[in-house]
């Protein structure tokens, strides 16, 4: 090399080194500028539908907006929505709060068999959970008011799981782990120095607890209820098995029937006129929730922590606490389990009787359609492959925009990519329906393929990609890079040998958490899929129950459970349980 | 140590998937037959057509599912000395494929499915959207080749199912077991409707109940029903979640159920007695035009009906020696005079009947009180 090649090459490390900010490769800006566009070309297009006679061709209108205010039905849908998440919100923070605070603060027995069973609940497919519900509490023909009515002559229907309680009762079992795993690492780092404290100034249990402990876990409850509410009102599996069964329509399912109507063609405007209004109430809310997080810092306790906590002794309510918790799993997990295993090996749905008995067979698992099982099975393998892989590489993007790069405007890709965050994923996947059928070339052939489902799933998937991607990055000290820099690397080699490489492990357990939320997931994929090269596992699955199939559907379920129980093990494995707790709090369910 | 320690795991992770995708791969059995028939010219056109081909994409809601749908291309090869491979995919329900297949046309999409098997209303949607094509049926059958010009020559029927009233008879017994649509409404039972208002685009036809009767009988028939639950979900009344549903599509399903020890019965009611036929045709655009427009034909054929008859318990009345055409002479030995819906009573009723068609969905989707 020449005296003027090192100087140039001096002077270029001394320009990187002094930068006040390593700047992004612009390339490295392509793929979060594309998932930005695409995210709010997703949204616009949902809004252009809603105020268009026709959706390709038509004028401007107001009357989607005009007919969803004067429709009884819409209306009714509103409040069904509302009314199923408030109950939602309050059975899983019913659920979740004790537990935590038992796991958090005590000397609970099997805590790691709650973290364990807590991700398995967060993993576990809500369609699955619903059906094994509606065979249990049917108000009619429900295995436990069969038996109620015939062990204490009770009239039929003493639990109705039809009903909004009942479907709200349903989700808030599942999403009860999203509390959980939102409040445990907050309520473990309350420095116990402050209830000593209070104790030492005379205030009693009740006192510390409503003037310490509550305002201390304020912001994380707060949190975790809107976050609950958020995922309710967009949720599409529990209200879809139970909600049709009793003319019951919540959001998503009655956005899915304007698209797919019972008669007549699809009315795209109204579906996407709806879907704009619960947009605007969903942006509201994850704003509020935002605001919450961003409001903790006032409860942060300054200085470092002096003690560490000592369990509570729960001394003659260690055993009927830790009952109350395998009681919850078994609300949640075990019975719904049990009950598929029994729908699964029975011709028609009956309660357990010696003639019941003699009718069970394999049959059910024999007539499933393997040949399209055994199709939707790799394309179910590609999503799990590609999904994360993809909202993974975006996320890693966004983040080195948000982070690294001086890009003017850099925090609005930090606000992008939470949207997916608030937006119902039904709305993405309407806008995405109509852009791969309607707009797209037929000859591109995408419609109808996996395409489509990866490109929203992982659009939807980088809104926690990137809380996890943003909080590896941000640990990465940028004296790190100065030094590849100075030392010569490219901002490739830079990226390849040095960034990517210090975030594996969280990008790994982030990979396979979302791999696994693909395989169970049915909103995007059921809107989505229509022939056999775009559809999943879980789509047959429930078609096979909407077409009143419901043994095999059973058994299609217990497969799937089969397939994803070893994953989840791994993943636990991978990722160790605190790993493993920290990371759904960064990526609870999609919806 | 976490560096072998995330290599071997994500090794295991790869694994996994890649045995799924193993197991996935297996794939499907194929089957092929040796002796095909004496066929006409224009047949055979068709049969070389359809072994370039070589497969057939068929989506339904078939009582024996992917057995039942491996039979009859099994039986097909064996008919033409072919070998295409069938991927069926059961739909939820048939108004969501009808919809699907419309947008997909609109769109100039090609189908998901190469043909459409449903009822007569269902084709006439497909048809008026241009969404299918002009069908041959070179190979004779029994089966008169009126109904296909009657169709518009889109479709030919291949089945036969009788709407009526299927009941739990745990819940409903004796005298309670109602003989017409009216006798349901004297009942105190949990009914259930179908969210699509299976039959009553014949029950709202001016030659049948008429608009204005079928409207007030949805209206009455849904302040007393418990929920919904589609055609199909005949086992939904069996484990007693209903008492009732009515109007059913199709006795065949309630028999199959019967014969499994469930407790249901079905009455085919006096005061509308009716015949659905469900057609076979041939969606533009079609992966395998050919394949489907010949396998539609051999449905018609003897060895088809029985596949049918032995997986789904029917066959086609119009068909010489038909299980079916023998329960409906016995029924009209009776007095039951059937109406049925085929393409010219849907010209005739539907610009009556689809108004309150439309309005009836509305009453029975949504809840009140």
């Amino acid at each position: 090399m020449t005296i003027r090649g090192f100087e140039a090459a001096a002077e270029r490390r001394l320009r990187w080194a002094l930068e006040p900010r390593i700047p992004g490769p612009p390339a490295g800006a392509i793929p979060a500028s594309a998932g930005a566009i695409a995210i709010l070309a997703l949204i616009a297009i949902a809004v252009a539908i809603s105020l268009r006679t026709t959706p390709l061709d038509g004028t401007l209108t107001l009357r989607h907006y005009h007919d969803l205010l004067t429709r009884p039905q819409a209306l009714q849908v509103l409040f069904n929505t509302i009314g199923f998440s408030t109950v939602t919100v309050i059975v899983a923070l019913a659920i979740g709060i004790p537990i935590a605070w038992l796991v958090a603060w005590t000397d609970l027995p099997f805590k790691p068999a709650v973290y364990v069973g807590m991700t398995v609940g967060l993993l576990m497919p809500g369609f699955f959970t619903a059906m094994g519900w509606l065979v249990l509490l049917h108000p009619r023909a429900g295995i436990i008011n069969v038996w109620l009515g015939q062990a204490f002559a009770l009239k039929p229907g003493l639990f109705d799981i039809i009903s909004i309680p009942g479907m709200g009762f349903v989700q808030g079992l599942g999403l009860a782990s999203v509390v959980f795993v939102m409040l445990a690492i907050p309520l473990r780092a309350i420095d116990p120095v402050l209830e000593e404290a209070a104790h030492t100034a005379g205030a009693g249990p009740w006192h510390t607890l409503f003037r310490i402990t509550l305002p201390l876990v304020t912001p994380a409850l707060a949190a975790a209820a809107i976050l609950v509410l958020v995922i309710s009102l967009a949720v599409f599996d529990v209200p879809a098995i139970i909600g049709l069964a009793g003319r019951i329509f919540t959001f998503s399912p009655f956005v899915y029937y304007e698209v797919y109507p019972f008669t007549g063609p699809p009315d795209y405007g109204f579906a996407a006129a709806f879907s704009a209004g619960m947009l605007a109430l969903a942006i509201l809310l994850s704003l509020l929730y935002t605001r919450v997080l961003r409001q903790a810092r006032r409860y942060e306790v300054i200085g470092p922590r002096s003690t560490f906590r000592q369990p509570r002794p729960l001394g003659v309510w260690r055993l009927p606490a830790a009952a109350l918790v395998a009681a919850y799993f078994a609300l949640a997990l075990l019975l719904p389990f049990l009950t598929l295993v029994w729908t699964a090996l029975l011709p028609f749905l009956q309660p357990p009787s010696a003639i019941a008995f003699s009718h069970l067979s394999l049959d059910n698992f024999s007539s499933l359609p393997w040949a399209l099982i055994q199709e939707t099975a790799i394309n179910t393998a590609v999503l799990m492959i590609s999904v994360p892989t993809l909202a993974l590489l975006l996320s890693i993007s966004f983040s080195w925009v948000v982070l690294r790069s001086q890009l003017p405007g850099r925090l609005a890709y930090d606000y992008v990519a939470f949207l997916p965050q608030a937006v119902p994923s039904i709305v993405f996947a309407l806008s995405a329906l109509f852009f791969f059928l309607f707009v797209l070339p037929p000859g591109l052939g995408l419609y109808g393929t996996v395409v489509p489902i990866i490109v929203v799933m992982a659009l939807v998937y980088v809104s926690f990609g990137t809380r996890v991607t943003n909080g590896a990055m941000i640990q990465i000290h940028r004296e790190l890079e100065d030094a590849a820099a100075v030392s010569g690397g490219g901002r490739l080699v830079l990226m390849l040998r040095i960034v990517l490489p210090l975030m594996r492990p969280a990008l790994a357990y982030s990979w396979l958490w979302m791999a696994l939320l693909a395989f169970r997931e049915l909103t995007v994929t059921n809107m989505l899929a229509s022939r056999s090269t775009g559809t999943t596992v879980a789509v047959v699955t429930y078609s096979l129950f909407a077409a009143g199939n419901w043994g095999e559907a059973a058994s299609l379920a217990l497969i799937m459970v089969a397939v994803l129980l070893p994953l989840v093990a791994i993943y636990l494995k991978l990722a160790g349980l605190g790993g493993a707790i920290s990371g759904a709090v960064s990526a609870v369910p999609g919806r | 140590m976490r560096k072998v320690r995330v290599r071997r795991n994500a090794v295991a992770v790869l694994a996994w998937i890649a045995t799924i995708l193993l197991v996935a791969c297996g794939g499907a059995s194929s089957s092929s037959g040796s002796a095909a028939a004496n066929l006409n010219d224009a047949t055979k056109k068709l049969v070389d057509a359809a072994r370039a081909e070589g497969a057939l994409d068929m989506n339904g809601v078939f009582n024996g599912g992917a057995n039942e749908a491996q039979a009859l291309i099994d039986g097909f090869n064996q008919r033409y000395g072919l070998r295409s491979s069938i991927k069926y995919t059961p739909y939820a329900s048939g108004p969501d494929e009808v919809a699907k297949l419309i947008a997909e046309r609109q769109a100039g999409q090609p189908p998901h499915t190469d043909m459409f098997l449903g009822p007569t209303d269902f084709i006439r949607q497909l048809s008026d959207a241009g969404t299918v094509v002009p069908l041959q049926m070179p190979d004779p059958t029994a089966l008169d080749s009126k109904w296909l010009t009657q169709s518009g020559g889109v479709a030919i029927p291949f089945y036969t199912i009788f709407p009526g009233i299927a009941y739990n008879t745990n819940l409903v017994k004796g005298t309670e077991v109602p003989s017409t649509y009216a006798d349901v409404l004297k009942l105190n039972v949990p009914l259930a409707g179908t969210p699509y208002a299976a039959g009553y685009l014949t029950l709202a036809a001016p030659a049948v109940w008429g608009p204005e009767k079928a409207i007030a009988y949805a209206t009455a028939y849904a302040r007393k029903m418990a929920g919904l639950g589609g055609c199909g979900n005949e086992a939904q009344v069996a484990s007693g979640q209903y008492a009732i549903l009515a109007p059913d599509c199709a006795e065949n399903f309630v028999q199959i159920l019967k014969n499994k020890g469930a407790p249901i019965g079905y009455v085919i009611p006096m005061d509308a007695p009716i015949i659905y036929w469900f057609w076979g045709t041939v969606l533009r655009g079609s992966a395998h035009p050919n394949t489907a427009q010949l396998f539609i034909n051999y449905l018609a054929t003897p060895e088809a009906q029985k596949i049918f008859y032995k997986y789904d318990l029917t066959d086609l009345d119009l068909l010489p020696g038909s299980h079916t055409g023998q329960e409906r002479k016995a029924l009209e030995a009776k007095g039951y005079k059937f109406y049925v819906s085929d393409f010219d009573f849907l010209a005739a009723n539907n610009p009556q009947a689809l108004p309150a068609y439309a309005k009836i969905i509305q009453i029975m989707t949504t809840k009140r009180g």
